[in-house]
């Protein structure tokens, strides 16, 4: 009878491992497809084929096949859609710098011509054991791509230089 | 006295053994199961992006540094069995990954410029499937788009499809091939587009965690070169020996005799192998 016993208990046990590394592996995977789809969707920003991007702008990659994937797009350094949880100190001042020079521009209505944008791209997938999980991705490319600005291109890399360059 | 076991206890004793055999077994088999569906979720979330990665890695470091009047990037558009099977050429300044033995240092040397090429052909047995290699050469020599070293990085290849676009715009046309030599320039912009097919290790639950009919993957990017790489090599920016005079006309790419020793100086700079004629522009 005790033989029996500890028998079940070892194949319970032995399952529950096995449903663990599944939803681990799961889990991997889904990670793997945020990374992917994240960095592909940065990608295109920086080739500048992605038209009207805003700051907090939501959408899915279901057009990959994996419409359970949700990103928001987070756009400038001062972003309330960077998707980073505040830890350090370090982390919070730069934030509020950030968010300070943001603001002090918008209020003297200062024209903010930075050559590089930051970008902040948060990916929720569904998790192997229920609830959402996120994929957080950041970082830095030319505004103009992000503007499809292709006039500041031109100036910057075209066929034809400054002749202050040339 | 001698006492055995009756016909009912022998009886029990074999169900019980039965059903902790079949316990054992279908255990067993349900962690067979998992580990070909672990193996599946690996192996799709790895072949894909460490090609993509690999291929970055190249298309970053071309080698555009005095390189402006040679062939350094070649994209060949092909079809193999009806199957897109492009062909992509480099010079990239990268650490070879296959080493050299010299014989007289006694020791293995990487290179640090490197022929490398992107090349597909048919599975010799799997007639469905293509194998796609990476070409790796030490220097550059004669024919710095054939020979080298081949690695097969993925034999279950379906399809391997690029495309070039000259310049960033709202609706760029995309070109299918590109000759860096006849464009005396490089592409902005190369789209990568690829589908594979994992090994057939199907299982329920990987069926159940990869979705049906998820055998074939296929996977995309689009990668930008950096655009310092585009305009060093459409500057032609090339080696100056010190107090030599810059040729009087035509700019430092024209011909004549300083440019031609500025080129031999590039090419005893990277190791002697380059001959200095081959490719080069009239």
């Amino acid at each position: 009878m005790a033989a029996v016993f500890l028998m079940v208990v070892a194949l319970v046990v032995l399952l529950q491992l096995r449903e663990s590394a599944m939803a681990g592996a799961s889990d991997s995977r889904s990670r793997s497809i945020a990374a992917r789809t994240g960095n592909h969707f940065l990608h295109r920003i920086r080739a500048a084929r992605v038209q009207d991007l805003y700051d907090g702008q939501q959408g899915d990659f279901s057009e990959q096949g994996f419409p359970d994937f949700l990103w928001t797009l987070g756009l400038g350094d001062g972003s309330a859609f960077s998707g980073t949880s505040v830890e350090g100190d370090a982390e919070l001042a730069w934030r509020q710098a950030a968010e300070e020079l943001v603001q002090q521009a918008s209020e003297e209505e200062e024209q903010q011509d930075l050559e590089f944008t930051r970008v902040f791209l948060t990916v929720e997938y569904p998790s192997a054991k229920g609830g959402q999980n996120t994929y957080t991705l950041e970082t830095l490319l030319p505004t103009w791509a992000i503007n499809q600005d292709f006039e500041v291109w031109e100036e910057l890399w075209g066929d034809v230089l400054p002749p202050e360059i040339e | 006295m001698k006492r055995g076991f009756t016909l009912i206890e022998v009886l029990v004793a074999l169900a019980i053994s039965l059903l902790v055999m079949v316990s054992i077994l279908g255990s067993l088999d349900s962690t067979r199961r998992a580990v070909d569906a672990i193996h599946n979720v690996i192996e799709t979330e790895s072949a894909g992006p460490k090609i993509l990665e690999l291929l970055t890695r190249d298309l970053d470091a071309i080698a555009v540094y005095n390189a402006g009047e040679f062939r350094v990037l070649l994209g060949e558009d092909d079809t193999i069995a009806g199957a897109d099977a492009d062909r992509l050429d480099l010079i990239v300044h990268l650490d070879s990954s296959v080493p050299q033995f010299d014989p007289v240092l006694e020791e293995n040397k990487w290179a640090p410029l490197l022929e490398v090429g992107w090349v597909l052909r048919q599975h010799p047995t799997k007639s469905d499937f293509l194998q796609l290699f990476r070409r790796e050469d030490f220097l550059m020599d004669e024919d710095p788009f054939r020979d080298g070293t081949f690695t097969l990085l993925y034999e279950r290849m379906v399809h391997f499809d690029l495309g070039y676009y000259a310049r960033p715009e709202f609706d760029p046309l995309r070109e299918e091939e590109w000759d860096s030599y006849e464009r005396e320039a490089l592409p902005w912009s190369v789209e990568i587009q690829m589908e594979l097919e994992i090994e057939p290790r199907t299982s329920r639950e990987s069926v159940a965690i990869l979705g049906a009919n998820r055998a074939r993957l296929a996977f995309e990017d689009l990668l930008v070169i950096p655009e310092s790489s585009r305009w060093l090599l459409r500057k032609r920016l090339h080696p100056v020996v010190p107090g030599e005079e810059e040729p009087s006309e035509g700019g430092a790419t024209s011909g004549g005799e300083a440019a031609q020793n500025q080129l031999d100086l590039g090419a005893s700079g990277l190791g002697g192998e380059f001959s200095g004629e081959t490719g080069k522009r009239p």
